[in-house]
């Protein structure tokens, strides 16, 4: 970092020299004063900053496009206080805002109006929404670039029925309630910290975030909202007649976390009708995509389906939202193009929610979600091969299944060793990726012919449209014909079978698949998360991540690396040649697993306690918008959001390789550690 | 002998016509003989090189599982770049009659009984065999155990070859 500090000063001093000398205003001053010093010093720590911390190259010669850093809807600076001041310059072709960020990105027809730009603007101070001063500083980029997120969709489900009721109604309602009333109500609540909230016909409880049936409140639902249900069911806007109510009242920099409203509480359509201003509603897939919608003043918004059970639901507790520019807010998506982004100063919203109270158990397509399904006793180890089945079903495969789609290429990184392994094979080899997941190595050897199997069949689908030859099929069974491949791997694949025989057998398949000579590579996730006195980055990375690190936050096998090369275990005693996998295991890491014991469920970001668990995969989410919020008092806090839990066997040191050495036909040509997985190479004899 | 490779029957959709790729022709639609890397729109469905490798499972048919019997009800082609080497590469490990059974079913005429001597060096074999073996690809079909009876599905490209529970207890 040293030495680009010191070129960019280097730079920066010619450009200096280059700029003084053709501004007249310096005459033959070659020494900058001290305020352009100053200038000129946060000029090239904003470029720095850019470069590091948003991946954007400044260059330092005019271009039509101009970075302003400090002028962006993620420090309050909204567009039509930004456009004036940069069309003083020029005429500007365009202004995106990417929301979030502390910076624009302004295009201008010509390079002589963006210079005159760069000239006068640099070290503008301007004032910001919430009336503090600014300094912008501004650079030239190659050009306004940014990339698109792709379509997005409503979540399956979701409407938004705007204008549902008149502004005499809303003001009716907004007055109909009397928030001073009932001060023992332990629902009313004093402080101005958080949100007001006030129930009808079943009281709810945050402590367990449902009802009790068994206590309706008297009085049931307020007349005026009887009325307007019926009309709403009349008109065809909602199918059920509901029978609770919740009023939340949120002024500003009030939210809710992201949550799914309790499956066995409450049937399908939940219904929620905003008043007094509108928000912005954040609509999360537990596989992380994330969907800003826009409620408007009078609209109703109806989830059902999948919105109401499978994604979460929250309102960021903030000032302001990031909504579109152009003239008449839209309901439904935010846009995401950003040359069309503004900020939206929030007022006082007050939401009516209307649900109807389950009185019989969830039955939905969801179960992994559902508080009804989801097995009472605790999953325990697994004593026979049929529970060892139904473990990995309930724990591996209905987790990859749901989680499975809008898994993307670019976020996942190939690891080194294994594209390496893949690279050193030989021209036209036919190689076989069991359990190939998103397809992430398929293509990374266009001299290979790959196929790649999996039991998910939303995974295997991603390898379809990323143009692999995929098929579906069990690990344990894969419907390849006998000694046919050149070469196998099996990456993050075995640890998800429950029964050391399950796990021996898997191995077997991969060496049944291979030709003789042919090589197979396994990565194991390992027990050993410190090894050498180092700690595995899962370890290390113990706070919420950004950005492409998302990923690893929760899938603890994806990690940069840093190999530890064992020593060659290949001619190791006959201490390690044991024929009986189990009788290794326990001497080798003395964590003996009782029978019937429960599977414990794992912390993340710490140490594994025990081979056998359970790993906890949270939603993903908006990096910057996962901000814990403070407890809600006496309202209780409400859960963080749906956990999938997913079953692990972590491997000891030489476990792996003792269970490869239960076959006869191979030899061990490498073994070693990497980045906290156990990784064999074989070859069949 | 007159190289064709077009169906005979119309009940089997083809969605492309079929070209003969000219010396030099670069197929943009695809570079590369495994067919990854973004390069063409869309995907790729099950290749005939593929079906080659595949074998039943089901318990206790071993060996007697292969070939997997191949019905298919729409069939396409999709352009690949041609690569000599690679084909070269690939005809040892092809199961010849295996690919004969399976170009009949698809009604693929003339693919020859086996490879012709000399293959390395004849490009026009290579070609023939380049298109037979990666150009043809199954979308809707099945593929059946000839030992068991057992179906399995080929949709959308993809075929599922996951046994039932019962299937697969010991």
């Amino acid at each position: 970092m040293n030495s680009f500090t010191s070129h960019m000063k280097i730079r920066l001093k010619i450009i200096c020299l280059r700029r003084i000398v053709m501004d007249s205003n310096h005459q033959s001053n070659y020494k900058l004063s001290k305020t352009e010093k100053k200038l000129l010093r946060k000029q090239i720590k904003a470029r720095h900053t850019l470069l590091r911390h948003e991946g954007i190259e400044t260059v330092s010669y005019a271009t039509q496009s101009l970075i302003v850093a400090n002028g962006g809807l993620g420090n309050q600076v909204s567009r039509n206080q930004l456009l004036p001041v940069l069309e003083k310059c020029g005429l500007v072709d365009a202004l995106l805002m990417p929301p979030n960020k502390p910076y624009s990105c302004v295009r201008y027809k010509t390079v002589e109006e963006s210079k005159t730009a760069y000239d006068t603007l640099n070290g503008k101070e301007i004032v910001d929404d919430l009336g503090q001063k600014i300094i912008l500083y501004l650079n030239f980029v190659e050009k306004a670039q940014w990339k698109e997120l792709g379509l997005q969709a409503l979540p399956p489900g979701l409407k938004v029925i705007e204008e549902i009721i008149s502004s005499e109604d809303e003001k009716m309602l907004l007055e109909s309630v009397n928030w001073t009333e009932d001060t023992e109500n332990q629902n009313f609540q004093k402080s101005l910290k958080h949100r007001r909230v006030k129930h009808f016909g079943y009281e709810f409880h945050y402590e367990n975030n449902n009802v009790d049936k068994d206590k309706p409140l008297p009085g049931g639902l307020p007349d005026i909202c009887e009325s307007i249900l019926e009309k709403w069911l009349k008109e065809g806007f909602i199918k059920h007649k509901p029978d609770q109510l919740t009023i939340n009242q949120y002024e500003p920099g009030h939210g809710i976390p992201a949550h799914i409203d309790t499956h066995s509480a409450f049937e399908d359509e939940i219904i929620s009708l905003s008043l007094g201003s509108e928000i912005v509603m954040d609509f999360k897939h537990p596989d992380g995509m994330t969907v800003p919608v826009m409620l408007p003043c009078r609209s109703l918004l109806v989830m059902t389906g999948e919105s109401r059970y499978l994604w979460t639901h929250g309102i960021t507790p903030r000032k302001f939202d990031t909504v579109q520019a152009s003239k008449g807010h839209k309901s439904g998506i935010i846009t995401s193009d950003v040359e069309d982004l503004t900020l939206n100063k929030r007022g006082i919203r007050t939401s009516f929610t209307f649900r109807k109270v389950r009185q019989t158990p969830c039955n939905c397509s969801y179960p992994l979600v559902c508080d009804s399904q989801m097995k009472e006793t605790p999953a325990s180890f697994p004593e026979s091969d049929k529970e060892a089945l139904q473990l990995e079903q309930d724990y591996v495969h209905r987790v990859y299944e749901e989680i499975a789609r809008h898994f993307s290429s670019t976020r996942h990184t190939p690891w080194p060793h294994i594209v390496e392994f893949l690279k050193a094979l030989p021209s036209g080899s036919l190689v076989a990726d069991i359990g190939c997941g998103n397809g992430k190595y398929l293509g990374i050897n266009n001299e290979l012919y790959m196929i790649g199997c999996d039991h998910s069949q939303n995974l295997v689908d991603i390898c379809r449209e990323r143009q692999y030859q995929a098929f579906v099929c069990d690990a344990l069974a894969v419907p390849i014909r006998s000694g046919s491949c050149d070469a196998c791997i099996s990456i993050a694949v075995i640890h998800h079978f429950a029964t050391a025989e399950r796990r021996v057998a898997a191995l077997q398949e991969l060496v049944r698949l291979l030709r003789p000579g042919g090589k197979a590579l396994i990565y194991v996730w390992a027990m050993e998360q410190e090894y050498n006195k180092k700690k595995s980055k899962y370890l290390r990375e113990n706070r919420t991540s950004q950005g492409m690190k998302e990923e690893i936050s929760n899938d603890a096998s994806v990690q940069e690396l840093l190999v530890k090369q064992l020593p060659n275990v290949g001619n190791q005693d006959s201490a390690h040649s044991v024929s009986s996998i189990n009788d290794f295991q326990d001497g080798g890491c003395n964590s003996k697993n009782v029978a019937n014991s429960k599977l414990p469920i794992h912390t993340n970001r710490t140490s594994f306690h025990s081979q056998d668990l359970l790993v906890p995969w949270h939603f993903k989410g908006n990096p910057g918008k996962d901000k814990r919020v403070e407890p809600f008092g006496p309202l209780g806090s409400r859960d963080p959001g749906p956990v999938f839990h997913r079953y692990y066997h972590v491997f000891c040191e030489g476990e792996l390789e003792a269970a490869c050495r239960t076959l006869n036909n191979i030899s061990i040509l490498q073994s070693y550690y990497d980045q906290g997985n156990w990784c064999v190479i074989l070859q069949k004899v | 002998m007159e190289w064709h490779l077009q169906p005979r029957k119309k009940d089997s959709k083809v969605s492309n016509r079929i070209e003969r790729d000219s010396p030099g022709n670069d197929v943009e639609r695809d570079h590369s003989p495994s067919g990854s890397g973004f390069a063409g729109a869309g995907s790729v469905d099950m290749r005939l090189l593929t079906h080659n490798l595949l074998s039943s499972h089901v318990r206790g048919v071993g060996p007697r599982g292969f070939p997997l019997r191949l019905q298919a009800t729409e069939v396409r082609i999709n352009p690949v770049e041609f690569n000599p080497d690679f084909i070269v590469r690939m005809i040892p490990k092809v199961e010849w009659a295996a690919l004969l059974e399976a170009a009949d079913h698809l009604h693929l005429i003339q693919v020859p009984k086996e490879p012709i001597q000399g293959y390395e060096h004849n490009e026009e074999f290579l070609r023939k065999m380049h298109h037979v073996l990666l150009e043809v690809e199954v979308l809707e079909g099945t593929l059946q155990c000839p030992e068991s009876g057992r179906v399995f599905p080929i949709s959308r490209g993809i075929p599922n070859m996951l046994l039932s529970d019962e299937e697969t207890e010991t």
